[in-house]
């Protein structure tokens, strides 16, 4: 799902804040790289100076509540390596763009939109700053102003038809998720609000020892996400959850369509590698006929077609392979044995396309014989740019077909 | 083929029919439309409230009194409680539970309408050949249309981005860049799979957040600078929907209003922005405003009721035969049947080959069939007689998802091709039982694929944890032994341990990961143990070697080897991060959704109707209004796209005559063009094949040989398009005479290639 999901807060100190994200990365190895790229130096300790770098200012002005990665730590992520996917969860983004789109998107949910009975979601956005899905909830936390702290699920997308085609979805979820909190926010609450009424003079700060600073100036502790909830798993689970969301969010709606026969061989997947986007190929019949004069392409067909052993050979791979994809698609799927590549020949009941090598031996009984046709495809003046793209077909105006004519 | 369709449905599916009709009691009251205006001190005041008491304008009195609580609510919402910058349109949805209503919001600030015919460089296309269109789309990276149409949606920033060094992505997002990971070239997929994909590039987030430029810019420099009065007031227009009451008897109603609602609302969100855009360029008009908004209002109303309670094709032929297994031959045999007794009497020369002219115009131009017949290489079964889902829609929606409602309306209105032009499809006649017949032929060839909605999984993700102490998995939430599920946990702890190598003495992570286990069986109290366990991991951690891997990589998933390998490079990349197992997902139940397919396909209606792909309808009276939502959708499509042209095919059994409506983006003048429909001999060739075949083969053979008919269709269109490529200059009487190619063929074969795989260059 093109998104990226977010836990928003309501700082009684700072305001709107992110405090977790969680985004979708296709290519696995691409997004490591890309983020090293960004880290030059691949040491631990860099990743903390980049921090403060990089976010200095909301290093500065954050606190326990506004926190969510241990300190250290770069992230968390998962890996889907079937589809190729990573999901990376952080305390907020590397890119600016995403950074500056999901803060307007947390300042307007937290602050801007209204929700008819507070709590709940609503969609709202434009075209400039993307689409966000906001679910507002409340968390009790006994050290908080009114006894209580704002939080949101924000959803954000570009894809503003998808986030309102999945309204249900996200709702229904969420809403278990949010509640699912609430019960345990009111679990420690309760048992917090026992411990305040048998100790008055206590504070439940200092009863939690190291976990909770204070913080100067106010008196108060901010108390982050975990200690309101006392589970200091509860990032590792967002996490989870998050990615889930991402992941099942782009299941929820599956299409089913049909799709013409296959024209393709032996049950195969098409081999990507054969997929020639830079090494000189043929594209078409048409461009192989181009490079042979028309009487022999027409000979060579008849061959093809009659089921006779067709033998390319060439220094190019590429050409061989391309052409017998070509040559291969005038006949029935059943009717094809192909040998792509191989470093001496092979006999015709082993298969009737070959490709071999251009300084490979063809035994004298073939080359007398009517069942077979030979095609050489020779590179002017030896000079094939393996680098050049298709274009440089052209320079292959050259190939010796060697068989009888009908 | 249709046998064997049925043999690969792998997945379940309830064939239920509620969703599929939404319940028809919906009356245009309970629309409820006001419009607010904020002037440049903040001030907001009602303009217009079509609500129970009846409509309300400022000017029937003192305003001030009449405002009650409820409007002030509605105020507070639209707006929001802190005034945010409006660059652009704003939309908002919000649900209000009681009572159950549903609001839609639009706050934009006043603009002057850009004058579409103030562009003199645009040029109309209608003075290009198809066939010098076809020649740019072949080539679709650099075709002109292609390329603007990724730079406006964002797809590709190059120049705003390349600058950029701080940003993570920001390199990347070059031409290349974004190109290099596609599962495979996309040149050599058919014009609906491209689609998807762009969609998916263009809603994608990697690469940091960038929005179209063009856009903006457009905004910035529209000639209204000079208007500060304008453009400094601010309008808000809500859609309220009164749902019913929320009693036990209305649940159904509601659920499947909102149902309607939520699935079609880029449908719904079109019809706003058209009274929107009336409110737009009326608003100086002060005399006329309230006379003119009135009459907006009262067609939106009409056209959402319509939209919900139209008559929906019962059975559209082609969905269920996607769809329902068990009935399949029926289908197939009363369709085969239809088809031949239609044919037999309507594709006479007295009737003008009424049938073939009718399938020409909608083959040509509700081009999803093309990949239904389109060879697709990843498929893996070469048998002829199959037909299979798609894989390779399967494997991009696995790795790189788009929205699949958005796909289906697209593939519906036949916006299949490089660019995009919808079109709409109107039978018009007296004789209800013979529309209903063509409704029910079309229905097999305007073709979409089924969506299901998996509306079943859960994911119990907190209870579980404290309960079991295990990760989520929502396929563990099924009963298995609880140490099993310590052994997901621990293996994760495994992987942080592998992952953070702290040069120290070797210790076998699997061990600790067992000792572990162990200890969170035994331990009961969950908060105190979260304590203890991570002391443990910690403890665990600063013990662990790098050196040592071999052991614990015996404990790691049933990976294989290959993946191990990977694993290592990947774990040094992602170095810092701490790796969580994959949330599984569940089986998935799969539902018909409530979906565009067959919500559009409607049956013989009473009146003309917007929207829909394919209608009935019984007097051709309503020529001025489909021109003016051909227009419309030429201007602000529910596709979120931009649209090239617009196409109506109005089938007239009456008359006998068939034509197309075409209003065209580039059009300078804004008008609808009107074309005459020739049949194409291809599809005259195949309707009298089938309708011959059938005196002696039953239909199920019929309807494979139209298949193969269809397929021979797409297949020359394929050597045509490569023909064209490879020689350029070539004229148009030169390739029917070189190809052998019917000329009246040609526009159907320039349509369907490019609807085909482009070629890649």
């Amino acid at each position: 799902m093109n998104a990226v999901v977010a836990l928003c807060h309501f700082c009684e100190v700072h305001g709107p804040k992110i405090i977790f994200y969680t985004q979708v990365f296709h290519d696995i190895d691409r997004y490591a790289k890309q983020h090293q790229a960004t880290t030059p130096n691949g040491d631990n300790h860099d990743n903390e100076s980049k921090a403060s770098s990089n976010s200095s200012s909301s290093k500065v002005d954050s606190c326990d509540a506004c926190g969510s990665i241990p300190v250290g730590q770069r992230g968390l992520v998962s890996f889907d390596k079937s589809a190729d996917i990573v999901y990376v969860s952080r305390h907020d983004p590397d890119s600016p763009e995403l950074y500056t789109a999901l803060r307007h998107a947390c300042i307007r949910s937290l602050s801007c939109e209204i929700c008819p009975g507070r709590e709940g979601p609503v969609i709202f956005g434009d075209s400039f700053k993307g689409y966000v899905f906001s679910y507002t909830f409340s968390l009790k936390d006994v050290e908080a102003r009114g006894q209580q702290k704002w939080y949101s699920i924000i959803i954000v997308s570009k894809d503003k038809i998808f986030l309102i085609n999945s309204w249900n979805f996200f709702t229904s979820h969420i809403q278990k998720v949010t509640s699912d909190l609430q019960s345990k926010a009111l679990k420690v609450y309760e048992s917090e609000k026992k411990q305040v009424k048998r100790n008055p003079y206590r504070t439940i700060a200092l009863d939690l020892g190291p976990l909770s600073r204070k913080r100067s100036g106010t008196g108060r502790a901010t108390r982050s996400l975990t200690d309101i909830l006392k589970d200091s798993d509860i990032f590792t689970r967002l996490h989870s959850y998050f990615t889930w969301m991402l992941k099942e969010g782009a299941r929820h709606f599956t299409e089913r369509s049909l799709e013409g026969p296959s024209l393709n061989f032996d049950n195969n997947f098409i081999d990507i590698d054969k997929k020639y986007t830079i090494d000189a190929h043929f594209d078409s019949i048409l461009q192989l006929s181009q490079t042979m004069n028309r009487e022999d392409f027409l000979t060579l067909c008849q061959h093809v077609i009659l089921g006779n052993q067709i033998i390319i050979r060439s220094s190019v791979d590429s050409l061989v392979s391309s052409a017998i994809d070509i040559l291969q698609s005038l006949l029935p799927s059943d009717c094809c044995k192909v040998i792509y590549k191989n470093t001496e020949y092979q006999d015709s009941w082993k298969c009737n396309f070959l490709g071999l090598n251009l300084c490979t031996e063809i035994p004298q009984h073939v080359l007398a014989s009517d069942l077979y046709a030979l095609l050489d495809i020779i590179p002017l003046a030896h000079q094939v740019d393996n680098s050049a793209k298709s274009g440089s077909i052209c320079y292959l105006r050259i190939a010796t077909l060697i068989c009888n004519r009908y | 083929m249709l046998s064997k369709i049925a043999a690969t449905l792998s997945f379940s599916h309830k064939e239920e029919q509620d969703v599929i009709l939404p319940s028809p009691p919906f009356d245009e009251k309970q629309i409820r439309i006001l419009i607010f205006q904020e002037d440049h001190h903040g001030q907001k005041s009602l303009l217009l409230d079509t609500g129970k008491n009846g409509r309300r304008f400022p000017s029937d009195g003192n305003q001030g009194n009449q405002i009650n609580s409820d409007i002030k609510m509605f105020k507070e919402i639209m707006f929001g409680s802190v005034a945010v910058k409006i660059d652009k349109t704003t939309v908002k949805v919000h649900e209000i539970r009681i009572p159950p209503q549903l609001l839609v919001t639009k706050v934009f600030t006043l603009d002057r309408i850009d004058n579409k015919a103030d562009d003199t460089s645009s040029k109309s296309s209608y003075a290009r050949s198809s066939l010098d269109e076809l020649r740019v789309s072949s080539r679709p990276l650099t075709s002109k249309s292609m390329s603007t149409s990724i730079l406006r949606q964002g797809l590709i920033n190059i120049p705003a981005r390349t600058g950029r060094r701080d940003s993570g992505f920001g390199e990347s997002s070059s031409l290349k860049g974004s190109y290099l990971f596609y599962p495979q070239s996309p040149a050599t997929f058919h014009g609906s799979y491209q689609r998807r994909l762009f969609r998916n590039k263009s809603t994608s987030l990697e690469f940091g957040f960038s929005e179209d430029n063009s856009q903006i810019q457009e905004a910035e420099n529209s000639p209204n600078c000079s208007n500060t009065r304008r453009r400094k007031l601010k309008l808000a227009v809500g859609i309220i929907f009164n749902l019913w009451d929320d009693s036990k008897e209305n649940a159904c109603k509601i659920k499947s209003f909102k149902r309607f609602f939520f699935s079609h609302f880029m449908v719904l969100e079109s019809h706003i922005n058209r009274l929107k855009e009336i409110i737009n360029r009326n608003f100086d008009d002060k005399s006329n405003f309230y006379a003119i908004i009135t009459e907006a209002v009262t067609k939106f109303k009409n056209t959402v009721c319509q939209l919900y309670s139209a008559i929906r094709m019962p059975e559209p032929v082609w969905l269920n035969l996607l769809a329902m297994n068990n009935q399949r031959d029926e289908i197939c045999s009363r369709f085969v049947d239809t088809l031949v007794q239609m044919v037999e009497r309507f594709n006479e020369p007295k009737y003008n080959f009424f049938i073939s002219k009718l399938i020409t115009a909608v083959l040509r131009h509700h081009l999803a069939w093309v990949s239904t017949v389109a060879p697709d290489e990843k498929s893996p079964y070469p048998s002829y007689y199959d037909k299979r889902f798609s894989v390779s829609l399967n494997e991009l929606a696995r790795s790189l998802p788009y929205n699949p409602v958005w796909a289906q309306l697209g593939d519906l209105y036949g916006s299949v091709g490089s660019d995009t032009r919808i079109c709409r499809t109107i039978v018009v006649g007296k004789n209800a039982p013979v529309v209903r017949n063509i409704l029910y032929l079309l229905s097999y060839f305007i073709r979409c694929s089924e969506i299901y909605e998996d509306d079943e999984i859960t994911i119990e993700w907190l209870n579980e944890i404290d309960d079991e102490r295990t990760l989520i998995d929502a396929e563990c939430k099924e009963k298995k032994a609880p140490l099993l599920k310590l052994r997901a946990y621990s293996e994760n702890c495994i992987h942080e341990i592998v992952k953070n190598p702290v040069k120290e003495k070797p210790l076998n992570a699997a061990d600790a990961a067992i000792e572990l286990a162990e200890k969170m069986i035994a331990a009961n109290s969950t908060i105190v143990e979260d304590t203890e366990f991570e002391k443990i991991t910690g403890r665990a951690r600063c013990q662990s070697a790098g050196g040592d891997t071999s052991s614990s990589k015996d404990s790691q998933d049933n990976s294989s080897l290959e993946g191990a390998e990977s694993d290592e490079d990947v774990d040094a990349l992602y170095d810092g991060f701490k790796e969580i197992p994959l949330p599984k997902c569940s089986e998935t139940h799969f539902h018909h959704s409530f979906n565009f397919g067959r919500s559009f396909l409607a049956d013989y209606n009473d009146e003309y109707m917007p929207d829909f792909v394919l209608h009935g309808t019984p007097a051709m009276n309503f020529k001025e209004k489909m021109i003016d939502d051909l227009k419309h959708s030429v201007e602000c499509s529910a596709l979120d796209e931009e649209i090239a042209e617009s196409v109506c095919i109005v089938a007239d059994t009456d008359t006998w005559s068939c034509e197309m409506y075409i209003a065209n983006n580039n059009d300078a003048r804004n008008e609808v063009a009107r074309k005459e429909i020739s049949a194409s001999p291809l599809v005259s060739a195949m309707l009298n094949s089938v309708k011959n075949l059938r005196k002696l083969f039953p239909p199920y053979f019929c309807m494979m040989h139209l298949e193969d008919c269809l397929s021979e269709i797409f297949l020359k269109s394929t050597v045509l398009s490569q023909y064209i490529t490879a020689n350029a200059s070539i004229k148009e009487e030169q390739i029917s005479r070189h190809l052998g190619f019917d000329k009246a063929d040609l526009p159907l074969l320039y349509a369907v290639a490019k609807a085909g795989p482009q070629m890649a260059f």
